[in-house]
Formats: C-alpha cells, structure tokens, sequence
C-alpha cells in the first residue's frame, strides 16, 4: 500500500500521467479507496509541486504537467468518486473567465488546471467575456467562487464592473471573488471589493481554499 | 559583413517545416471574405481551420514587391528593400511612462506623446517614429486614431502609420495619412509609414484581423506583419520550433494580403520572444531577443522581403546598468544580421513602460551598434603606410591629412553622452550622471523643436477627420 501511494505521489511529482494513471489503478485494484488515493497519494504530490514551485525549484510546465497528471488520476476515479461521496457534500463550482476588451488567456488557463487538480468543477468562460455574462453564469451555476482575470491596465476596470454588477444582482455575497493579472495588486482587488487577489497560480488555489474553510 | 547564425541547410528546413504546418495543420482563420479569398485560391478546410496548399505558398512568395518609405517629409527616403543599414525605431503604445522629474512611474498624457515624438525628431535615433504613447487622457475608441494623428504632426520623419484592429480604424488611419500627404493616391505613391496588424499566436486569424488585412492590402500601403508568439506559452519552446510557427504566421499572412493585392508591399516583422517560465509573461531579459531577430532577419531575406525585429529591450524598470547591458546584447546581433527595421527606442520593462531619458540614451545606443554594421574598408589608402613613414620620420599623427579625412568620415566613433573624463575630472564638473544629461538634453530638444510641423488648414482637417471618428463610433 505504501508503495502505491509512494509512487502515485512521484507520478504527479514527475508529471507522468501514464504512470499516474498505473498506479492509480494498482491501487483501486489492492482494495484501495479513490478517496484514500487522493489524501494519501495524488494530493501529497502536488502540495509537494507547490512547494518545488514556492521554492523556485520547479516552473511552469512542470506545474501544467503536474497538474494534467493529476486531472487525468481525478477524471478516472470520477465515476466510483461520486458513489462513496457523502450526499450532502458538494463539489467546489468555480466560475473563472478574462473579461471584456482581453483576450489574455494563458494566466487564467493555469489556474484552470491548479483548480480542476484541486479537483473543483470548473466552468470557464474564455477570454473577451461581457461583464453580464459573468454573472448570469454564477447566478446559473450556482458557483461559489468567481475568478476574473485582466491583463492591460486598460481593461482592469472591467473587473469592478463586474462586481458591482454583482451586488446590483443580489449576488455579491453567494460568490467570493477572486482577481488576478499582471497589472494588480492587493489593494486594487480591496478597493474594488473582491474578496482576494492571488498572484499565482499556487496562491490561487490556496486563497480559495482559505476562503471557503477547505482543508 | 554579416552575421548569419542559419546555414543554407537551416533555411531550408524551416522552410520546408513551414510549408508541412501550413498544410497538415493550417492556420485559425476567420471573417467570411477571407476564408472565401482562401478557399477560391486552393486551400482545404479542416473544421474551421484552413489549410494551405505549399504551390499557393510558393506562387505567393515569388512575386517580389519592392517597399519604400518617406518621410512625412518626402526628400527622407529609405528604401526598405536591399537597405543600405538598418533603420530603428521606437516601441509603441505604452500606457505608463517613468517621469524624468522625480522618477516615479505615471500614466500618459497626449502631452507626452507629442513630447515623446519632438525628441524623436530631432534625435539621430530612431530614423522612424512610431507612437510610442497611448495617451489615457483621449477618448478611448478614438485613441489609435489620435495617436497617428499627433505623431504625423510633430516629426519629419517616417511613422508606423498605425497599429490597426478592425477594418474602420484603417479607413480612418488612412484618411489622416492621406491629409498630410495630400491625398490618398500620394498617400500610397509615397507611404509616410507602415500599416501594422497582429495575428493571434498560434497560427490565428480573427475576424477582424483578417478584415483589417484584406482592407490594407487593397490599400496598397506598405503592411507590416506582426506575429508576436511567445516560446513556450504561445510557440514551441525551442527557438527552432519557434522560427518556423512566426514564419508559418508571416507565410498565412502573406498570402491572404497577396491573393488580394498581389503588389502588396509587406515587411516581414516578428517579435519572437522568450517567456518567464515561472510567471508566464514575456521575458524582458532575454538574450535570445537579439538573437531570435537575426535569425528572422536571415529568414525575410531568404524570400527577398525587408525584416522587422526587436532590438533594444530590458526587463529593467530603470534606465540603468540592466537596461544598459541587455539593451545592447539585445541591438547587436539583429544589427550585425543585416536587420532592416530594429526596435525598443525608449522602452523599459519588456515594453510595458516608456522613459523619455532611455529614448535619449537609446539614441547613442543604437548610434554605437550601428558604428561598425558595415564592417571595416582595408585598402592601401585605408592602411594609410605612407602615414605610419612620415610620422617615423618625425611628424605626428595628429598633423596629417590622413588622420583628419578618415575622422570626418567617422572612423572613431564620437560619442554626446555619457563620460570617459577621469574620475577626478568628472568630479570636480559636478559628478554628473548619464540620466542627468540626458534629462537636460530632453529639455534642450524640446525648446529647440519647431513644434507643429503640418500647415495650420492640415492640422484643421486631421481634427474634423477625428471629430468624425468619435461621431462616427459613438453611434
């Protein structure tokens, strides 16, 4: 067992999805848990991955790697995940796009990956997205988490819209609100009222979890 | 001389590479006309991609437009094919500029630009001016508009005619053009400037993009090419895989603009960049800039077009020792590659910032670069034997003709900025810093510029033509 677990957490260490995916399955097949697989492997992994990233060790495609690993293991283990989870415990939704004016998309598309590794349910929006459709679509969904990211100092303030637009819809306080892009700081995310910034793509997952009281 | 980092084999394959992508995989395109040009010439659809048949390539590239550019004043010539040195110019379109007063970063106001272009002007470097301010004090959706406007204005020299997203924003930008020149068949006999439009990294031509190509080329003004992928996050990490995707960009391009307009005058322009592989954002310190433009530069030769390409960059967000080294490591190799128009005058920040004293400084950087581009004559007059005899036999170098003439003909480089007194000397003149300098110089310049350069009916004509526009765009 500890084996199993050993190597799964060295497979998403590495990135190797096929090897992620094998050991994976020599666990389900000794009997063990998709839940168990997640706590005691994949998820030792990649906290590891964050660490090596914090630390300045790993970089981005080893990130991405990582995380499509991990992505891989998850949507597997997806179909017996959802008989043993608990009926009143939900899935994260997240709602994450760039907004209106930009059509950056890289930032937000490795966020996407952290998110899904996370194993949160994502539903993206792309890039150039109009400030109502952000909203219509956490009001559709049901998310708890909005993402808005902006890349030019021109179209940050699109951000704000968005939010405001939030409150005007009786939404603000169903969703925490989460913004990135190059051109932010801190105190733009609290001066337009979002509930945080993140600056990476590790401290967004982080943030999140904070957030919502996740372990 | 030449530096020619691609042997005859390299070119090959990237060419051949190029020619299997644009046929195997093709490129994103979008805009009905476009996709209808595509289609009626040859190329296959695959889903909403289309793919390119390597004949119509071929046919497309042999066809050889020459392209010229002038002045706003028409007696400065530089013919962009087969030029006889590189030309520079500045970045363009940043929003925030490092205040030469109390050095404190701040938004741009069209002041500046108009500042940033006088100086410009009067500089040796850039030959070219682009806008290199994206003011935020005009009204947003006329704001590329205006830029052109006010830089046509204020320089003699030639311009980016403008950066162009959509097909209205190039009849405007031609109409301004088309005011100064005095009318849009002068306009086109003698460009001021370059059209310049952006496809999207990897291989993708939006709707718009592919409009504003088609709307340029019927035009008939020069086109600059501007594919800006980024390796590892937009293009293959490698700067081979590199080279080939912009080429596969440049080649999709040319033939959308050719099939419309086969005498469409295009320049071959790439900012092939390395990415920061922990942040995802285009790295401002990257020495393959330089590099990656000599290569592109050896390419747009290899299919007889002028090249385009970074110089001048630095991640530095001062004008300082870091802008200084990487500014020149960045210049060299594109320079020495036989590059047609180099870029970066005046920018910090991998581009993101603007510095009137880097513009300054920028001048005598580039002023430099370009000192020995030609290589070196030798020949017995050169040598100069007979000089090296007579002061031997008791003269002085200083006192002969040879030393003068070939001085005049700048055979030791003279430098404006800068110091090389001794540090005691330098001391006692008051310890004066490059920055300061060049910050006395930008007022020296401003003082001295002519100001409006247009007559007074022009001026009033660009502003109804951009009365027109905000009108025009409101609806």
């Amino acid at each position: 067992m500890k084996e199993i677990m050993q190597n799964l957490a060295a497979a998403i260490l590495n990135g190797s999805k096929d090897s992620a995916l094998e050991w994976a399955e020599k666990g389900l097949q000794s009997g063990l848990k998709p839940l168990e697989l997640i706590s005691g492997g994949l998820t030792v992994g990649l906290d590891e991955v964050g660490e090596k990233f914090e630390s300045g060790e790993y970089y981005l495609p080893d990130m991405m790697l990582a995380a499509e690993a991990m992505s891989a293991v998850l949507q597997m283990l997806a179909p017996q995940l959802e008989q043993d989870r608990d009926a009143a415990e939900q899935v994260v939704k997240v709602v994450i796009g760039t907004v209106k004016g930009d059509l950056h998309s890289i930032g937000k598309d490795i966020v996407i990956m952290m998110l899904k590794a996370a194993g949160m349910e994502i539903i993206d929006l792309g890039v150039d997205v109009p400030s109502e459709k952000f909203v219509r679509s956490v009001e559709d969904s049901g998310a708890v988490v909005l993402g808005i990211s902006a890349l030019m100092t021109t179209t940050i303030q699109e951000q704000k819209k968005i939010i405001d637009l939030l409150v005007e819809h009786g939404l603000r306080e169903k969703v925490k609100v989460i913004v990135g892009g190059a051109p932010l700081s801190e105190e733009w995310a609290l001066k337009i009222g979002a509930d945080a910034y993140a600056a990476d793509a590790i401290a967004g997952v982080k943030i999140i979890k904070a957030l919502l009281n996740l372990a | 001389m030449r530096f020619e980092p691609l042997s005859a084999k390299d070119l090959n394959l990237i060419h051949d590479s190029t020619l299997k992508i644009l046929q195997e995989t093709g490129a994103l395109v979008e805009g009905d006309e476009a996709r209808g040009i595509l289609l009626t010439a040859g190329c296959l659809e695959d889903d909403r991609r289309l793919l390119f048949p390597p004949r119509l390539v071929e046919d497309c590239l042999a066809h050889k437009v020459a392209v010229t550019l002038y002045g706003v004043d028409e007696n400065i010539v530089f013919p962009l094919t087969e030029a006889p040195r590189s030309y520079t110019h500045n970045f363009g379109s940043v929003s925030v500029l490092l205040d030469p007063a109390d050095n404190r970063i701040r938004e741009a106001l069209l002041q500046d630009l108009i500042d940033f272009v006088r100086i410009s002007d009067s500089l040796a470097h850039p030959d070219m001016v682009v806008p290199s301010l994206r003011p935020t004090d005009l009204p947003e959706e006329i704001a590329s508009l205006a830029m052109t406007a006010y830089t046509l204005q204020n320089t003699a020299k030639p311009v980016d005619i403008g950066t162009a997203s959509d097909r209205w924003e190039i009849s405007y930008l031609i109409r301004i053009a088309a005011a100064v020149r005095g009318s849009v068949e002068k306009l086109v006999e003698k460009p001021m400037g370059t059209l310049s439009i952006s496809p999207l990294s990897p291989l993708s031509f939006p709707a718009d993009i592919t409009e504003a190509i088609i709307e340029s080329a019927r035009s008939g003004l020069p086109i600059t090419m501007l594919p800006c992928p980024t390796r590892g996050l937009t293009a293959p990490v490698t700067l081979a895989g590199g080279l080939v995707q912009q080429n596969a960009e440049q080649l999709a391009f040319l033939v959308l603009a050719r099939l419309v307009n086969s005498n469409a005058p295009l320049v071959y322009t790439c900012r092939l960049a390395g990415a920061n592989m922990r942040t995802g954002c285009v790295s401002g310190r990257d020495p393959d800039i330089g590099f990656s433009g000599a290569c592109t530069a050896q390419l747009a030769r290899y299919y007889g077009l002028p090249s385009g390409v970074y110089g001048l960059d630095t991640g530095s967000a001062q004008p300082d020792l870091q802008s200084g080294f990487e500014r020149a490591i960045g210049g060299l190799y594109p320079v020495l590659a036989g590059a047609t128009l180099v870029s970066g005058i005046g920018a910090l920040n991998a581009g993101l910032l603007a510095s009137a004293e880097q513009l300054v400084i920028d001048d005598q950087i580039y002023a430099m670069i370009m000192h020995r581009q030609k290589g070196i004559t030798v020949n017995e007059e050169a040598i100069g034997a007979e000089v090296v005899s007579a002061v031997m036999r008791g003269g002085h170098f200083l006192a002969q003709e040879h030393t003068r003439n070939y001085m005049r003909k700048g055979e030791i480089f003279a430098g404006t900025l800068g110091n090389e007194a001794p540090y005691e000397e330098w001391r006692s003149a008051g310890s004066v810093t490059i920055r300061e300098q060049a910050r006395e110089k930008i007022e020296q310049l401003l003082a001295e510029h002519p100001g409006v350069l247009v007559g007074e009916a022009v001026s009033r004509e660009i502003e109804a033509i951009l009365e027109e526009a905000k009108s025009d765009r409101s609806f």
